[in-house]
């Protein structure tokens, strides 16, 4: 089974020029389907986590986004208990120009500012709201319990 | 054209909002003009199983990342034993799924051929899209349908219903039993 080129150019691109703190791996016998790191951006709770996510690329990519979600336990307004994540550029935002880098840029960028006004997850998002410090700390415990770096 | 090849884990929640969505049918076997005919008490109730759906399924935990253990709800088909009884099943999708079919016990006590007397267990034999789930599955990835999803927890509990009411006759132990480790 051919994949399309533009598919080809972006896990070339992907491999080649990496975007920093962010990795993405094709499965071999599936390449439409990734293994990606995200590194917690620096100054957020999730600093020094590594968070896993999978990816996967539709039959009618680019048409439609990639389907993403986390596999690492993370306390975040947007994202809820199965890891699905709650992002514009990901539903009615998208558009053929994105590319798996811009979204997991997105992606990583959401980490670094929670937006609890557009929740998936209204209990932590509750939290953030009325008692920022706590979900930050919570978010930072997470952090250190499901998403440190395996040796 | 290429067709994509949907991981494990997207086909799950696909499944999964699909069940949340309420959209368990099973409603093929409806209209039945005859209890239409009937009663109208008998609308009612086919108007709430339409509504409801014939089955219906969920995750055990809501938290289960890997999703592997799910529940089932059967509502009885019409016209014999099963009639207006509520059947709950647990259905447990390992690594492999969807190459592999997933495993399948009633955790309410039922008697039918092919269903363990001791903990519930529906032998794949005995239902057709089980049985042959793996040969199936092969052939889709060889010929992919991508408009059509043939093999699906929603449609293994379905074929489970359709198997039933080929059994409807059979006298059924009390209803709301549990096979013991369930109780």
């Amino acid at each position: 089974m051919a994949l399309p080129k533009r598919i080809v150019k972006e896990t070339e691109r992907l491999m080649a020029e990496p975007v920093p703190g962010i990795s993405a791996v094709p499965h071999e016998d599936n390449l439409r389907y990734f293994d990606v790191e995200i590194h917690g951006p620096s100054q957020s709770p999730y600093e020094g986590g590594v968070f896993k996510l999978e990816l996967f690329l539709p039959d009618d990519y680019p048409m439609t986004p990639p389907k993403i979600r986390f596999l690492t336990k993370i306390y975040h307004p947007n994202v809820d208990k199965l890891g699905r994540i709650c992002l514009d550029v990901l539903k009615n935002n998208w558009s053929p120009a994105l590319q798996i880098r811009t979204i997991l840029l997105s992606i990583q960028a959401l980490l670094g500012a929670p937006n609890p006004d557009d929740p998936l997850a209204p209990d932590v998002a509750k939290t953030w709201k009325e008692n920022p410090s706590v979900a930050v700390a919570t978010a930072r415990e997470w952090t250190q319990q499901y998403a440190l770096p395996s040796q | 054209m290429a067709v994509a090849q949907v991981p494990r884990n997207f086909k799950l929640l696909a499944e999964l909002e699909k069940g949340e969505k309420g959209m368990g049918a099973g409603a093929s076997s409806f209209p039945c003009w005859r209890c239409v005919m009937n009663a109208g008490l008998t609308i009612l109730v086919i108007c709430f199983i339409r509504y409801t759906g014939a089955c219906s399924y969920g995750l055990e935990d809501p938290e289960d990342i890997l999703m592997t253990h799910w529940t089932g709800t059967i509502w009885g088909p019409p016209h014999g034993n099963h009639e207006n009884r509520i059947y709950e099943l647990k259905m447990e999708c390992g690594a492999n799924y969807p190459k592999e079919p997933p495993v399948i016990h009633f955790v309410s006590q039922i008697n039918l051929p092919g269903v363990s007397q001791t903990d519930g267990r529906v032998d794949p034999n005995y239902v057709g899209i089980l049985r042959d789930w793996t040969r199936i599955s092969a052939e889709l990835s060889r010929n992919p349908r991508p408009k059509e999803d043939p093999l699906s927890l929603e449609a293994a509990l379905i074929a489970i219903r359709k198997y039933m009411e080929e059994h409807k006759k059979l006298p059924q132990p009390p209803e709301g039993s549990k096979y013991p480790m369930y109780k």
